[in-house]
């Protein structure tokens, strides 16, 4: 600011109206013209992320068109040589990040700034073999994960990686035994979202809605359970099997339920769909919330829908988004499991998989992902 | 840094700074609590007060111009000033309507021949004025009709015909007005109203996309209507809609699809802006559906002209709404009603939500109305407007 009206005005008052209560008036109203005059400084630096306060972020923000993302701090602004932080940093350079739209290096960055710390990397179909699971696994053995439809050619298209960090996108689950029963009597495997009556041991440890594993048969959600019984739904098959595989290791050979007709014997394990690898600590995966299912995703659908906003927002018009494909670490069902290391691969929500569009939310094995 | 957001975009009452005055003074140690209101003291402070709230409610709107949504309900000199001095880009104005109309002569009249500004004509149905403005003179005889191109004597939307328009002579040039008839009128320039605030903010903040190395979908979105002002919707399908690395846009105008030349000029414009890589940048007109709107009213009376207020409104909805709108029944119904509706939040088949601005005015005299068409939501092709077919009574 420019100079003080106080000093002014006690400067050219005449001197009849100088007197104390005359001063004291001068000091007032110039003390009101200066309140003005930084008032209008203020509002006009309003405009400059440099300058302007903490409330007026996301508004100016909004004019850059560079929303703030959930959790980001309002940070600071870039000092000489040292760079700025948070959303405030991020404004004063916007004109930088403005620049790289329509790159990979634009799509990297801002999902970089929405999940800080999770690992993504964009494969475009010039990469080569990207588009199979790794040879051998789990996954690449399961016909619902060969997508080959997808390996077609497609140059303007490219696929999104994340994981096997995700960040703030993944939900820790603790290791914890939540159910333990065993089978008390064969049962024959009913049909895909069929129905069948299991006899257990401990049906006192199951609830609604729960899903669980039963070894040599596979996933179930339980319906209802009774006196030494439950109902229950059998959630697999190949399409199914695609949501669950990153879980599902070793001693069952396979990542999908048993055929419907096959007689399971009696004596078969029951564990809660949420086991981790036994020994291990609490083990961040990627879940979806909500959903009761065993599974490795990405955390909340809404994130999902944010991540695919701001792939479809950064990308160059002309680059088609494939998939959103996540690499999760390999991880353990059955208690007597080894946790083996290696990852598999999963492919979800950007595109195309198993003659599905994700993006308009279809139905997978009957059961909706979106 | 002074002042938050909040306080920067608050006006403190004349009394209230009369207060905050007074106050400093009893803290410097003088009292003029006792002062009679109309002495000069009093007088200098409640006008110094006075002064003061008017300078903080410009300070407010100077603030204010960092809302997107408080700078598009600013008085349009300041969103003018803000949007040129921050993104370099004009407002588009208003465009007026330009067509071909076939001018025929009656049996046993003429031949005529007229050039530029020799007609003027009206709209029978919207009232709009048009002067012929053909480039050279044109030669009308009863075994050959001429076709003259007219332009709107006021630019904007309202003078765009609707439906089947007829059109009368007003004047012609001595000798040269017996026998005139007037044939199919082809549009060439859809009559366009001055961007709107939001238009302009909106089209604004999306020149950011224009720095990126690659462009991204903002680019597009500035590219459009700052290329061809006219055109005033559009939908970007960047799915690879005609295989890898194709971009296709769909157009319209305030008045229906994109004309040729339209197309043309947005086609034009962006082909060697887009990225390398892009197969195929294609610019097409957007389809049109017609829509059936019937409803019947129930009016106290008061406003005899409400029909015609009606169609009004509809027209103005029919012009805003972008390509692929859901169209939701209480849209039809506040307008329909007279409600005064100055932007609507349209989601859109291709993907998020849009708000425009139509700035429909309102009207009374209506109580009631019962829409019987559409009986449910019209949910648009993603690359489709809407032609209302209306039947109001």
């Amino acid at each position: 600011m420019k100079g003080s009206f106080v000093a002014a005005r006690l400067e050219d008052v005449a001197p009849f109206a100088a007197g104390p209560d005359g001063a004291a008036l001068q000091v007032a109203m110039g003390d009101d013209q200066n309140a003005a005059i930084e008032g209008l400084e203020d509002a006009a630096k309003m405009s400059s992320p440099f300058l302007c306060p903490d409330d007026a972020l996301d508004l100016l923000g909004a004019t850059f068109g560079l929303p703030r993302y959930p959790g980001e701090a309002n940070g600071t602004a870039p000092l000489g040589d040292v760079a700025g932080t948070g959303y405030r940093g991020r404004l004063c350079i916007a004109w930088q990040t403005w620049r790289w739209a329509g790159t990979p290096t634009a799509v990297l960055l801002q999902l970089q700034t929405y999940a800080p710390g999770a690992d993504f990397a964009i494969l475009t179909d010039s990469n080569g073999t990207w588009t199979l699971p790794p040879s051998g696994s789990v996954a690449q053995t399961d016909v619902g994960l060969q997508d080959t439809s997808y390996l077609a050619k497609w140059y303007s298209r490219f696929d999104v990686r994340i994981g096997p960090n995700f960040g703030p996108l993944a939900v820790s689950q603790p290791v914890v035994l939540a159910t333990s029963a065993t089978t008390t009597a064969s049962f024959t495997m009913p049909i895909e979202n069929g129905s069948v009556s299991v006899t257990v041991d401990n049906s006192g440890s199951f609830a609604f809605g729960q899903v669980i594993y039963i070894g040599q048969a596979g996933y179930f959600e339980v319906t209802s359970a009774g006196a030494g019984t439950i109902v229950l739904t059998n959630l697999g098959g190949a399409a199914a099997a695609c949501e669950f595989s990153g879980l599902v290791a070793g001693t069952m050979g396979s990542s999908r339920n048993a055929v419907a007709g096959t007689v399971i014997a009696s004596g078969q394990h029951i564990v809660a769909a949420q086991y981790l690898p036994p020994g291990g600590a609490n083990v961040s995966i990627a879940m979806i919330v909500g959903q009761s299912r065993i599974g490795t995703h990405l955390a909340v659908p809404d994130q999902r829908e944010a991540l695919k906003a701001i792939i479809l927002r950064w990308k160059a018009p002309h680059a088609y988004a494939g998939r959103m494909q996540l690499l999760w670490q390999k991880l353990s069902i059955y208690p007597s499991d080894n946790a083996a290391a290696g990852f598999y691969w999963g492919f979800d929500y950007i595109g195309r998989m198993v003659g599905l569009n994700m993006w308009t939310g279809q139905t997978v094995g009957g059961y909706d992902r979106s | 840094m002074g002042l938050t957001y909040a306080q920067a975009t608050a006006v403190a009452a004349v009394l209230d700074i009369e207060a905050g005055i007074l106050a400093d003074v009893a803290g410097q140690g003088a009292d003029y609590t006792g002062y009679d209101e109309f002495s000069l003291a009093k007088a200098l402070i409640n006008e110094q007060a006075r002064a003061r709230n008017a300078e903080q409610a410009v300070r407010v709107t100077l603030a204010k111009t960092i809302d997107p949504t408080a700078l598009a309900s600013l008085d349009p000199s300041w969103v003018d000033v803000v949007l040129m001095g921050r993104y370099q880009t004009p407002r588009n104005p208003a465009i007026a309507t330009v067509g071909n109309l076939v001018v025929n002569v009656a049996s046993g009249r003429g031949p005529y021949t007229y050039s530029a500004g020799d007609l003027l004509i009206q709209d029978t149905i919207t009232g709009a004025f048009f002067r012929s403005s053909n480039s050279a003179p044109q030669a009308a005889s009863s075994s050959s009709p001429a076709t003259i191109a007219f332009t709107a004597q006021t630019p904007g939307a309202a003078s765009n015909p609707v439906g089947a328009p007829a059109f009368k002579l007003i004047t012609a040039p001595p000798g040269s007005s017996l026998g005139l008839s007037f044939g199919a009128w082809t549009r060439t320039t859809a009559g366009t109203d001055q961007e709107s605030n939001l238009a302009y903010v909106q089209r604004a903040f999306s020149r950011w996309g224009t720095l990126g190395y690659g462009g991204n979908i903002d680019a597009y979105n500035y590219w459009i209507p700052t290329s061809t002002p006219t055109v005033t919707r559009w939908w970007v399908d960047d799915a690879n809609p005609g295989g890898p690395g194709t971009v296709f846009v769909y157009l319209a105008d305030s008045a229906g699809p994109a004309t040729t030349g339209e197309v043309a000029s947005v086609q034009a414009y962006i082909t060697p802006r887009v990225a390398l890589g892009t197969a195929q940048f294609l610019a097409q007109a957007c389809s049109q559906t017609t829509v059936p709107v019937a409803a019947i009213s129930t009016a106290d009376g008061s406003n005899p002209s409400y029909l015609a207020n009606q169609g009004a409104a509809l027209a103005l909805l029919q012009a805003a709404a972008p390509i692929g709108a859901l169209l939701d029944l209480s849209v039809f119904y506040e307008l329909l009603r007279g409600a005064p509706v100055a932007t609507i939040d349209f989601q859109t088949a291709g993907g998020g939500s849009k708000v425009v601005q139509i700035n429909a005015p309102g009207f009374g005299g209506v109580t009631s109305v019962a829409l019987s068409a559409p009986a449910a939501p019209v949910v648009l092709s993603a690359n489709a407007i809407a032609a209302f077919s209306a039947s109001l009574s």
